[in-house]
């Protein structure tokens, strides 16, 4: 009795309290964030592979480029008021760019901006000293810009206060996903795609709680110092039979949180790689899980017999359909995807420098951004 | 407990013509710190700021008479307040250095987050700009930036329309004093 006492206390502590690993993770994101770094961000989704190679010297200074199926496809530079961009592909690019000011507008792309200035008074030249350029012309660089080079704006990214409107949502930018990654998962630590806040666990295969054969990653590198923080998904409720309220029954259906997957590895304090799968294959591959029954409650029927693929596509597609009907804060877009993003040189020297021999150009409010990166809000 | 009062960026509004209530989000004369010594009035400094930011001209302004009217115990033991102007003499942006008394617990996170939050209408968003963490708000017309350096605390505000506000930022960040 004693020995299967001490067994139970020693398995039932997954590995460590909870609250202190949410906190020593929280606190390496939020040294990751003061520091410089560079990351290199892959994400898969529906066959597609799209990678931003990112290097951030501080929150006025970083470069994002942008590949898609191994093909380049945008690079972008913002120096402090100045921001460069090269459209590879500017019928790709300037979907990706568009997305985060406007509608997608595949076809015919408007001129961009005729005059470089934006205000009604002359401003001085203010030109950072290390840039050399060519000069201005005419149609403010969107013909360079279609012909894939360099173009730069020495006021395109003169937006400083503006903070606050990043969206943490996945899956529009790609090169905002990429720079607001740390924001995206302090989101999903506290609760981001759920009703509940996920929990974290320092990596344990030890533990109780831990099973393999739900753990889509590689196990952190112990020998080399490395551990893995884990953002555990919440389980559902019990299902509840008593309730005959679709409305109710609806609200207890889970969100973005459930289907995730999120880990950080950590060496020395500070993240090396952040993975994240959302998968709703994984889920249903549970012989326990009575997702397609809570389904079934709200009227929607899925076969179990479907091979699993399509079973988790009509589940998705049910989700979709029924996050019309729920409050916002539970229905953060379910996406599937495999991410990776591995950084290097965090903290050390990272310079970014705007492209010598560039033309001058003027992106108006065409591809706008608001300040991507911060520290937090005071 | 002594009471502390200090001014901040009051001359800004003034230059700029706004009204305290209009640009701050607080009173203009907050209680800072409960242990500064009492008595000595801030005095209006010179401190060497460069003649020039960018291309624009820096200028000390005037801010006896805002400070004359302080009376109490201040956190505050000088105050330095530049213009920022164009060639045609345009205002562009305003610096405001205050230097802290020794005792004025400006060390402390809680005093310099009180401080933060009474620049601007909007909550201060922290930016890294370099090495430095700067406290960025917005206010009618006006964005503003604060720093901490040592004793001294800087703010910047800087005209909506200016062009180039983080070239600017960036620039003012060098000053060392």
């Amino acid at each position: 009795m004693l020995v299967g006492l001490l067994l139970v206390s020693l398995l039932v502590p997954a590995c460590t309290k909870r609250d202190d690993a949410t906190s020593e993770l929280l606190g390496i994101l939020n040294r990751a964030t003061g520091s410089s770094y560079r990351l290199q961000y892959s994400e898969s989704t529906t066959g597609q592979k799209l990678v931003v190679k990112t290097a951030v010297e501080d929150d006025l200074r970083y470069q994002a480029d942008v590949t898609l199926e191994g093909k380049s496809v945008s690079s972008e530079i913002v120096r402090d008021d100045a921001r460069a961009l090269r459209f590879f592909n500017y019928e790709q690019a300037s979907r990706i760019y568009l997305a985060t000011v406007a509608p997608v507008v595949p076809a015919a792309v408007p001129a961009l901006s005729p005059s470089p200035s934006v205000s009604p008074a002359p401003a001085p030249s203010a030109t950072p000293a290390d840039v050399t350029v060519t000069p201005a012309v005419a149609n403010g660089g969107l013909e360079q810009l279609r012909s894939g080079d360099w173009v730069v704006d020495k006021v395109g990214a003169t937006n400083l206060a503006n903070t606050s409107s990043v969206s943490v949502k996945a899956g529009k930018d790609p090169v905002v996903d990429a720079l607001t990654l740390f924001r995206y998962v302090q989101s999903a630590i506290n609760g981001g795609g759920g009703p509940s806040s996920s929990a974290v666990v320092k990596f344990n295969p030890e533990s109780i709680d831990y099973n393999p054969r739900f753990d889509p990653f590689q196990h952190p590198d112990a020998a080399h110092g490395e551990l893995r923080y884990d953002v555990v998904p919440p389980e559902l409720p019990p299902r509840d039979t008593s309730i005959t309220s679709a409305s109710q029954l609806i609200q207890g259906l889970p969100g973005v949180s459930y289907f995730r997957h999120l880990s950080v590895y950590v060496r020395s304090g500070l993240p090396t790689r952040i993975q994240e799968s959302i998968s709703i294959e994984r889920r249903l591959s549970d012989p326990q899980n009575d997702l397609i029954q809570r389904l079934a409650d709200v009227g929607t029927k899925i076969s179990n017999t479907l091979p699993l693929k399509e079973r988790a596509t009509a589940v998705l597609a049910a989700l979709k359909r029924l996050e019309k009907d729920r409050p916002a804060a539970t229905t953060q877009e379910i996406r599937p995807r495999e991410l990776r993003a591995d950084f290097t040189e965090t903290g050390g020297a990272v310079k970014v420098t705007l492209p010598d021999g560039a033309t001058i150009g003027s992106f108006g409010p065409r591809f706008a951004r608001t300040q991507l990166l911060s520290q937090g809000s005071q | 407990m002594t009471r502390v009062r200090m001014r901040v960026a009051i001359a800004t509004l003034v230059l700029f013509g706004l009204s305290a209530g209009g640009a701050h989000a607080a009173s203009p004369s907050p209680e800072v710190s409960p242990s500064a010594s009492p008595s000595a009035p801030v005095k209006p400094a010179s401190f060497r700021v460069p003649a020039t930011l960018l291309d624009l001209k820096v200028k000390p302004e005037d801010t006896s008479g805002v400070l004359s009217g302080e009376k109490g115990n201040l956190a505050s033991q000088e105050i330095g307040f530049y213009s920022v102007r164009r060639a045609d003499n345009f205002l562009l942006a305003t610096i405001e250095v205050i230097r802290f008394k020794p005792d004025s617990g400006y060390q402390a996170a809680d005093f310099k987050a009180g401080l933060v939050g009474l620049i601007g209408l909007t909550r201060a968003q922290t930016l890294r700009v370099g090495h430095t963490l700067v406290h960025v708000s917005g206010s009618k017309g006006l964005t503003n930036g604060v720093w901490f350096d040592g004793p001294y605390m800087y703010v910047l505000a800087i005209r909506g329309e200016f062009e180039h506000p983080k070239d600017l930022l960036r620039a003012a960040l060098e000053i060392k004093l």
